[in-house]
């Protein structure tokens, strides 16, 4: 064998292995992350969340929504926001220097009014201009800001947030109607949670009216579809499990509950990165433990956040170089957690595993396609043991896929049609012969873009939310998502048990 | 073998693969399909018979349901009946219930190894609101799970008797549950006086609950949370209380009693809130400045006014609000704060100026 063949063989044995680890803890998150829905339906119908969402003494949240260029959809985001079954909240919209006419549709919308609002911390930001309160809608404050980015803008919203949690999501994404009061229970259950994620599924295909949302339905558009099932595979077959074993280390920026003290305490977001939700996730983890403080960073499965996927292809390679980029960053700028037994499991297990699998795993999954073929073609590899290989990969991939799609079936029925299934099935089957491998080259290019020093955003087409409300405050509390879409609020389906 | 056969290999057997795991998903939710149907009839069925107040006829539907879903369906309507139906038809529910066979099976679940068996029977039983269900399910007020304690309040809350309204205090004393899920239930006219009569009795309740809970409020953390549940209950009864809990010496106390005078309203509230106004914590006098917008409180212009130049923002901010609240003479206060010599106290003002003027434009129009 000459050193190229033995090169060769040796990279395909660290291939074989590297799958089976990674299979390994994919199944384990499978499996702890069935569990723990199962565990969760179960309990579900004899929670009371309406009590939650109807008590006066649930903690009241500040609703965060950094608005920038989306005129044409923030209002009716905002309207559907209003509509969350909740007793008391405040939704702050961080106009973060609009090139378009935002404000102007907010102040038209919502009959703005400058007022002399005093932040309640010091979290540096670029200048706000102006604080708007709405006598419409007294729920509603609007800060307008010179142009910082998105965490610059999430930065002034907690400056000016009034309630002790606060609520970041994204300005095109909507919210469950009942959302909010089941991650407040998570906060008033256990006093130590500091952060709580909820699931961000995906809206395209889905029917509006009026601005809101009145049927899911799976897209058409393959892309759309390939990502519902690898949202489902990352939230139901990922972070559930991650979370239940105290590791959780990301938060989606489209959905997060915070506990406010904290996050001023640690600085707020870090604007000099593009993962600045994950960053900040990792970050109270680092905090809190390095002052011998309890943390509790939890995901809870059933609330609910819409938000818009990319439906072309290079809008998707985009957001997933960005993303890359974001857990890259992250991991790089508090390696010094790596390894430390004073970050507990967070140091030992999860960030290694990011390290591994998710920031070096890309370039090693393309190296070893490219090296697994040229070993088969070089007959290194017998033909038979290649195929069986693809064989058992592709089975595993299959049956994770399928769990998870039978995970939502169970615990959620979001999907509720028989063609919903059916396009997710196919899904199933091109998220791990296509898509997988474009991603994994696409998150291998991020090193690239990020050695380049590129820190931009990319631009995001998107088709808004339907037609808007017209008139003004009195239907904006009347929009908003149905509740009766809502199985919890609505009352259970005991057939879930 | 050739490429082409393993190829065809590999093809076939992921294809078989597929439809097997395909069909495994659709049997799944062609079964789910199935359970849901038959769970919304069963819920019409059980509807139709809890809204007669046949009280054999209610008895003989606790007794058919046996299995598990058939129990959640029967809780599920229960509660929809429960904001429906009048009380007295609603107490006919109660004694279907307690004529059933039903209860026995249930007081044995009660005592189950598994958690969610014992939330589940704790929940049904409860759901009726009889008093004859408190002693029962008083001991899951310290059980081990969560979710059991959770529902063993709610289900004590739904009884709504003294003796349940001493247990739920037992349970904020040990913090069985987070204590906004009992001062949420508390909070209601039903358990004013025995709140009261704690509050007076001035020392530790009596714990009748097993100890197996960590953890103990302070009798400050039980003064402050028994506060705020008067102020839920918006109850009369409750305003000589929290004034006098108003002068005590715990500024957590007093916050929560100036929070609660606010919503329990009447006479003897607005001294005890405008004296708090000079209270030398600055939340105790924000809190009682907003309370008195909330009230309305005519008599309390001048203090309010008075605030507007305090040396804490939150008190100027809350005492500007209240009285734009106070209508008329409030607004007439705060054009005159327009011209204040503290600029602090003259922005408060201005704000609330602007906010009534778009309010009163509104209006108008």
């Amino acid at each position: 064998m000459d050193p190229f063949e033995g090169f060769l063989h040796g990279f395909n044995v660290f291939m074989l292995s590297y799958v089976l680890v990674l299979q390994l803890i994919y199944t384990v998150l499978a499996i702890a992350g069935w569990r723990a829905i199962e565990n969760y339906v179960k309990r579900r119908p004899v929670r009371d969340y309406r009590s939650v969402a109807e008590s006066e003494m649930s903690m009241p949240v500040s609703i965060l929504v950094p608005a920038y260029n989306e005129e044409p959809s923030i209002v009716a985001s905002l309207r559907s926001l209003l509509g969350s079954q909740f007793i008391e909240f405040e939704i702050v919209v961080i106009n973060d220097g609009s090139k378009d006419g935002t404000l102007a549709v907010l102040k038209e919308a919502f009959g703005l009014v400058e007022v002399g609002r005093v932040p309640r911390s010091n979290l540096p930001t670029q200048r706000v201009r102006a604080v708007y309160a709405s006598p419409l809608e007294p729920r509603i404050v609007v800060i307008d800001k010179v142009n910082g980015g998105k965490a610059d803008a999430l930065n002034a919203g907690i400056n000016h947030a009034n309630f002790p949690l606060f609520c970041a999501i994204d300005g095109d994404s909507m919210l469950d109607a009942g959302a909010l009061s089941r991650l407040v229970w998570e906060f008033q259950a256990a006093p130590e949670t500091v952060a709580v994620g909820g699931i961000v599924r995906v809206v395209n295909g889905s029917m509006f009216e009026n601005g809101r949302l009145v049927q899911v339905r799976t897209p058409r558009n393959l892309l759309a579809n390939l990502q519902i099932v690898e949202y489902l595979r990352a939230f139901l077959g990922g972070r559930v499990a991650w979370s239940k074993s105290g590791m959780l280390m990301i938060i989606s920026g489209a959905f997060g509950l915070f506990r406010r003290d904290v996050c001023v305490e640690v600085g707020g977001y870090d604007t000099t990165t593009v993962g600045e939700d994950a960053e900040l996730v990792l970050r109270l983890h680092r905090h809190q433990r390095e002052r011998g403080k309890p943390c509790r960073i939890t995901f809870f499965p059933d609330p609910i956040c819409w938000t818009e996927c990319p439906e072309d292809l290079r809008t998707l390679v985009r957001q997933r170089d960005r993303w890359q980029r974001g857990i890259i960053e992250m991991i790089a700028r508090h390696r010094a957690m790596l390894f430390r037994p004073r970050f507990g499991r967070i140091g030992c297990v999860a960030m290694p595993y990011f390290l591994v699998f998710e920031v070096i795993g890309p370039t090693i999954e393309c190296v070893g396609y490219t090296l697994f073929v040229l070993a088969v073609a070089l007959g290194i590899i017998p033909l038979q043991f290649a195929l069986a290989f693809l064989a058992i990969a592709l089975t595993y991939g299959l049956v994770l896929s399928f769990l998870v799609i039978l995970m939502e079936e169970r615990a959620f029925r979001r999907y509720p049609g028989w063609s919903d299934l059916m396009r997710l099935a196919v899904c199933a089957v091109v998220e791990n012969i296509g898509y997988r491998q474009l991603l994994a080259v696409v998150r291998m290019r991020a090193w690239y873009t990020l050695a380049r020093g590129n820190q931009h955003w990319g631009e995001m087409t998107r088709k808004g939310f339907g037609p808007l409300l017209p008139g003004g405050a009195v239907e904006t509390v009347e929009a908003g998502l149905d509740p009766t879409a809502d199985p919890v609020l609505a009352g259970e389906t005991p057939a879930e048990l | 073998m050739s490429v082409a056969d393993g190829l065809i290999l590999l093809v076939g057997s992921s294809l078989l693969l597929w439809l097997a795991l395909l069909g495994l998903a659709l049997a799944r939710k062609l079964r789910r399909d199935r359970r849901e149907s038959r769970s919304v009839v069963r819920r019409a069925g059980y509807e139709a018979v809890l809204a007669t107040a046949d009280v054999d006829a209610i008895a003989g539907v606790f007794s058919a349901a046996g299995g598990t879903e058939a129990q959640m369906d029967l809780a599920a309507s229960i509660d929809l009946m429960h904001a429906t139906l009048a009380p007295a038809k609603f107490e006919a529910i109660g004694r279907g219930m307690e004529a059933s066979s039903l209860p026995p099976k249930l007081s044995a679940d009660l005592r189950s190894r598994r958690p969610i068996t014992r939330a589940r029977a704790a929940f049904l039983l409860s759901r009726p609101g009889t008093a004859a269900v408190v002693e029962q399910i008083a001991p899951l007020l310290s059980d081990p799970d969560p979710d059991a304690r959770l529902v063993a309040c709610s289900g004590l809350a739904r009884a709504a008797t003294p003796q349940a309204a001493e247990l739920l205090i037992e349970g904020l004393a040990v913090k069985a549950v987070p204590p906004e899920r009992i001062i949420e239930r508390l909070g209601a006219p039903w358990a004013v006086e025995t709140i009261v009569s704690t509050l007076e009795d001035g020392s530790a309740p009596i714990l009748s609950l097993p100890t197996n809970l960590p953890r103990r409020a302070r009798r400050e953390e039980l003064e402050a949370s028994l506060a705020r549940a008067l102020g839920l209950a918006r109850d009369p009864r409750a305003a000589a209380p929290l004034a006098a809990l108003l002068r005590g010496d715990s500024v957590e106390v007093r916050i929560s009693a100036a929070r609660s005078l606010g919503r329990v309203g009447g006479r003897e509230c607005v001294p005890a809130l405008i004296a708090a106004l000079s209270s030398e914590v600055w939340a105790v006098r924000a809190q009682a400045a907003k309370s008195l917008g909330t009230l309305g409180a005519a008599d309390a212009l001048e203090p309010l006014e008075h605030c507007l130049s305090d040396r804490a923002w939150w008190v100027r901010a809350n005492a500007a609000r209240a009285l734009r609240e106070l209508g008329d003479p409030g607004i007439e206060a705060l054009r005159r704060a327009v011209e204040h010599e503290d600029r602090y106290a003259a922005d408060r003002a201005r704000e609330q100026l602007a906010l009534h003027a778009v309010v009163a434009a509104r209006m108008a129009a």
